[in-house]
């Protein structure tokens, strides 16, 4: 009995040794099905070359070849803008452009696919506002203005011919409005309103008619695929026949939900585009994951293209046009974020990787539209590394900085650190302090000996001679407001000092902008922290206690309606998101006559502006925050490399490319650092309106200008003479700020609450 | 028959492999990281140990972990011991009531902290109840008191666990003996002190040591309630290496994490031993 249950004993082992062995050896044969599956679909051609080249893709590190490779067209240089792009029959490409300066359009023609094009200027069109064009496959053109009453039909020779569409609803004050155009397979026009509904347009006898009553909701936007309309719609997309007007339900196609549903992204621009793919009844649509390939009645959507590889990841990027050339062939239209319009090919290269050999690793405790052009940038530049960009903070996760920032660590003592750190937000002493980041002095100079960098901005980041980190772009805090409270612009005291004057002599007036308290504390921390540290490490608890004490003096001043509370200035500030300075909308609140005087922070070309021109309106000034000649700046996107990186020169050429010329000049978001992006920043200034109404309900707007030569100057002098950075510590600003808004809503005295910060400081410090 | 001498070995052996892999090995590498400096790894002898010997954030952080030991400790294994006297007396509802004692330990961590907040802000229910009485409110997290409250959060929370291990150690002492106490004229004290006591000695051990370890896990209330910089009285040895962590600091959480097993290490010891010679 006893033996038998040992010979059990011993069989169930080796039963359990032999399952376990061979399951592992089942999993290796998986991973080589797989690749051979993958190999597989290489060879298919174009369509399946480059599938899923992505992250997962990249980790299994098998080394198909075929990739489709971008190019960055150069479009005429006639356009500084365009409107629509449309493939042709007799193959080339038609593109409709417009010179703000001339205020003339353009229809520019290309046989070799953007190599080379030819530019035909509009003849005999009065000057209107064109809203929508559309580019019909005989190369003729339609233009019009927002209500389809000034509307011009262009002939292939550029010839224009006056015409006009009668829309249903044209009567009364909201007048209906053409909301998108677009032309079929076999000339049709098709013409979307605001309120949804998709007609067959002809221009020539100015009538519509409705495509088809059946449509089941309004569309929000559509693409042309053949001779059928792909509609976006709330629930989903759908494939409507131009001139039937049947619905053709597909389900796959339906679910291209996500990104194509959210509002439109800009001024003929869409968040996704559809459009006929190179086979009979396929739909190609482009959205910032990428390019994908649909065929009707299929069940997956093909991704051809992962946006992470080329341009089409910049979330900045906003989509106009795309066209199917053929099936290894994709041409997409944009314009970035300063409305630049950028065109993109992407040819099918079989001899290219499938995907790219090597990764380089950029981690950012917070994604930023810098960031992403920059990688943008780097992808199109070095096609065979991939750049796989990790982000802490992500809005599916709900993790706090502090777990992110220990992922981040444990990442890091395991060996698969990042190669670039965004170090925003990270403890940067400490990183430095224990030989995390490499010295990159020689590569900054690199860049400042091309281009030229603010030195101010570089000599605040030397230690012992080198730069561990580098911000890319900045701002700084200014007072804004009528002359008085300029003048008070030296210390928090003094600004106080003067708003509390301004409202004893009228205590109904609301004298200081309206501020939450998040917001307020955060304005106040930019422009006063830079002082706060001691020689040893430690903060200066009074200088806490004044920047407090300024704080609940701000915050108690006025007393401002909910309704007005509700709009007040709340993180604004551009390192939270890239939203523009918060300066800017002091100016806003003061055009709406809501207080005299604010402080916030100035991170554009564009802020400037809109300061300059509230000024010209209203009467009042900006200056600096703090003493002459001692400002401080805020830095944004600083860049530093993993001294143990294992892609050191890879990630060298990112750091170049985000402090190069290119990279900053495509971003509003700061101030660059880089000299000759600056200039292109100052260059690119554009001239735009204003609007916003006032609590009454009456209106206020200003015509916002380019800066004078005087400005500028003034401007750049403000700039050049910033000499320290603000209090970067994440750890330190979250206690303050997070005390602080308990102290403005009366929890403690000013005493108890700068004692529990200091408290907790020196803890953190003690550290 | 040479194999059964070994059979108790084979019985550990699993266990023993999962605490090796799990913790020994692991220990092993702590120890060789609190020599080295944190990224790089070159040797710096005893720098790392010197460098957080001197750190007054660990100063403070092992101050207060020792004082909340020392004062919890004997706190709960006397309020729990008594108890657990009381209950394996109590004829009715000894369950009922085990089982109630064992209630907040099925509480999920982040339900106890919201009950917390709603006890001990500076709005919250006890101070509105001081208020009601005409007391001033006390600021329980950024005062001094923030020290008792963390005590009585460990005590209410592990009270019932102690009490069932008391409660088992209570029934290893034979009824007989008691009863032959009785007969001989014995009051209560009399056989609590010469028959309970002795009897429960050898479960004492075991308790003391899981009392002490399982103090060490009030951190996770105390962080989620106060943060990573709680009051200076409420900093713990584990708030520290959380924030050393987040740094990057591994050569100071090595060190500190070695001084900290050397000292847990060494407390055990001398329990034992003095336990032995009882």
């Amino acid at each position: 009995m006893k033996k038998r249950t040992r010979a059990a004993g011993i069989l169930l082992t080796l039963v359990l040794a032999v399952t376990g062995i061979a399951g592992c050896g089942d999993t290796k044969k998986d991973e080589g099905n797989a690749k051979g599956a993958g190999e597989e679909a290489q060879g298919t051609g174009g369509q399946s070359g480059s599938e899923g080249g992505g992250e997962d893709a990249f980790s299994d590190g098998y080394g198909g070849k075929g990739r489709f490779l971008e190019t960055e067209l150069t479009l005429p240089q006639e356009a500084d803008r365009v409107l629509a792009a449309g493939k042709l029959s007799d193959g080339s490409i038609s593109v409709v452009g417009y010179n703000s300066n001339s205020m003339q359009y353009y229809l520019m023609n290309t046989k070799d696919l953007g190599d080379s094009w030819d530019s035909r200027a509009v003849q005999g069109m009065d000057v209107f506002y064109v809203s929508s064009a559309a580019i019909a496959p005989d190369g003729s053109a339609v233009l019009m203005d927002p209500y389809g009453e000034e509307l011009v039909q262009v002939s292939p020779d550029g010839t224009a011919t006056a015409g006009s569409l009668v829309l249903p609803g044209t009567e009364g004050e909201n007048k209906n409005q053409v909301q998108q155009a677009g032309y079929t397979k076999d000339g049709t026009l098709i013409v979307l309103d605001i309120g949804g509904v998709l007609y067959r347009a002809d221009v020539t006898q100015g009538t519509l008619e409705e495509v088809t009553k059946n449509m089941p909701e309004a569309v929000y936007y559509f693409g042309m695929a053949g001779n059928d309309i792909v509609s976006v719609m709330g629930s989903g997309v759908y494939r409507v026949d131009a001139g039937s007007g049947e619905l053709k339900k597909d389900e796959t196609l339906q679910q291209v939900t996500d990104s194509s549903q959210e509002p439109i992204s800009g001024e003929n621009s869409y968040p996704c585009l559809f459009t006929a793919g190179a086979e009979e009844d396929s739909t190609v649509y482009v959205n910032h994951e990428g390019l994908f390939f649909h065929k009707m009645g299929g069940s997956v959507n093909e991704q051809l293209i992962n946006g992470d590889l080329v341009s089409l990841g910049d979330s900045s990027l906003g989509f106009i046009q795309a066209l199917t050339v053929d099936d290894s062939t994709y041409l997409v239209l944009g314009s970035d974020s300063l409305g630049v319009p950028r065109m993109y090919r992407y040819m099918y290269d079989a001899q290219a990787s499938a995907v790219p050999q090597k990764q380089l690793k950029v981690y950012a405790l917070e994604d930023s539209v810098a960031l992403q052009q920059a990688i943008s940038y780097f992808q199109k530049e070095n096609p065979d590394v991939f750049v796989k960009k990790i982000i802490g903070l992500t809005d599916e996760d709900g993790i706090t900085a502090e777990d992110a920032l220990r992922t981040l660590s444990t990442d890091i003592m395991a060996g698969n650190g990042p190669d670039v750190l965004i170090l925003d937000g990270i403890p940067v002493e400490s990183y430095v302090e224990k030989g995390i980041l490499a010295d990159i002095r020689d590569l900054v100079e690199e860049v400042e000996g091309e281009d030229g960098l603010f030195e101010n901005i570089k000599e605040a980041y030397i230690r012992d001679g080198s730069i561990y980190e580098m911000p890319s772009r900045f701002g700084f805090s200014v007072v804004e407001g009528e002359a008085e409270a300029v003048e008070a612009k030296n210390s928090l005291e003094a600004f106080l000092e003067y708003a509390k004057g301004k409202k004893s002599s009228n205590a109904d007036e609301n004298v200081l902008v309206p501020m939450s308290a998040s917001g307020l504390l955060h304005e106040l921390y930019y422009a006063d922290s830079a002082g706060w540290r001691k020689e040893d490490g430690s903060l200066e608890e009074e200088k806490l206690e004044a920047y407090l004490k300024a704080a609940k003096d701000y915050f108690d001043l006025d007393t401002y309606a909910e309704e007005e509370y509700n709009n007040s200035v709340e993180n604004y500030t551009f390192r939270f998101g890239g939203m523009g300075g918060a300066a800017s909308t002091v100016a806003n609140f003061r055009l709406i006559l809501m207080g005299c005087g604010g402080i916030g922070t100035i991170s554009s070309f564009r802020d400037v502006q809109q300061i300059y021109a509230t000024e010209a309106q209203i009467g009042g000034a900006y200056d600096i925050f703090g003493e002459a000649d001692n400002g401080s700046f805020v830095p944004y996107v600083s860049v530093g490399i993993a001294a143990q990186s294992a892609e050191n020169q890879e990630a060298r050429e990112f750091v170049k490319g985000l402090l190069g010329k290119e990279c900053q000049s495509a971003s509003m978001d700061g101030f660059p650092v880089n000299r000759a992006a600056y200039q292109e920043h100052q260059k690119n200034q554009k001239e735009y309106a204003i609007g916003t109404s006032r609590l009454d309900g009456t209106s206020a707007g200003v015509d916002v200008k380019v800066l004078t030569e005087e400005q500028a100057n003034t401007l750049l002098k403000q700039l050049e003479s910033l000499k320290r950075p603000v209090l970067t510590d994440r750890v330190i600003q979250e206690l303050i700020v997070e005390e602080g808004i308990k102290y403005l809503n009366g929890d403690g005295t000013q005493k108890e609450v700068a004692d529990r910060i200091m408290q907790k400081v020196k803890l953190y410090l003690s550290e | 028959m040479g194999w059964k001498k070994y059979t108790g070995w084979l019985f550990v052996l699993p266990g023993f492999l999962g605490v090796a892999v799990f913790y020994l090995i692991p220990f092993l590498d702590v120890i060789r990281r609190s020599f080295t400096q944190a990224v790089g790894g070159r040797f710096v002898g005893l720098a790392n140990y010197q460098m957080v010997f001197e750190n007054q954030a660990f100063l403070l952080a092992a101050k207060n972990t020792l004082r909340f030991a020392a004062v919890c400790l004997p706190l709960l294994l006397v309020i729990s011991l008594g108890i657990a006297v009381f209950l394996q007396r109590l004829e009715t509802w000894s369950g009922f009531l085990k089982g109630a004692y064992l209630v907040p330990l099925a509480i999920p961590a982040a339900s106890v902290v919201l009950l917390w907040k709603l006890l001990f802000d500076g709005r919250g229910i006890l101070n509105g109840l001081l208020a009601a009485a005409g007391q001033p409110g006390i600021d329980w997290m950024n005062t001094g008191a923030s020290f008792g409250v963390l005590v009585f959060s460990y005590i209410w929370k592990n009270l019932g666990y102690d009490v069932v291990l008391w409660i088992a150690g209570l029934s290893m002492v034979p009824k007989q003996v008691y009863e032959a106490a009785r007969v001989d004229g014995a009051g209560e004290c009399r056989c609590f002190f010469y028959i309970t006591l002795p009897g429960i000695r050898p479960a004492a051990f075991t308790i003391v040591v899981i009392s002490f370890l399982n103090s060490f896990k009030v951190f996770r209330e105390a962080y989620l309630v106060a943060g990573n910089y709680p009051q200076d009285d409420i900093y713990l040895l584990q708030h520290l290496f959380h924030n050393w962590f987040r740094e990057l600091s591994v050569d100071k959480m090595a060190s500190g994490a070695v001084t900290m097993a050397a000292v847990i290490f060494l407390l055990v010891c001398l329990l034992q031993k003095s336990w032995d010679k009882k």
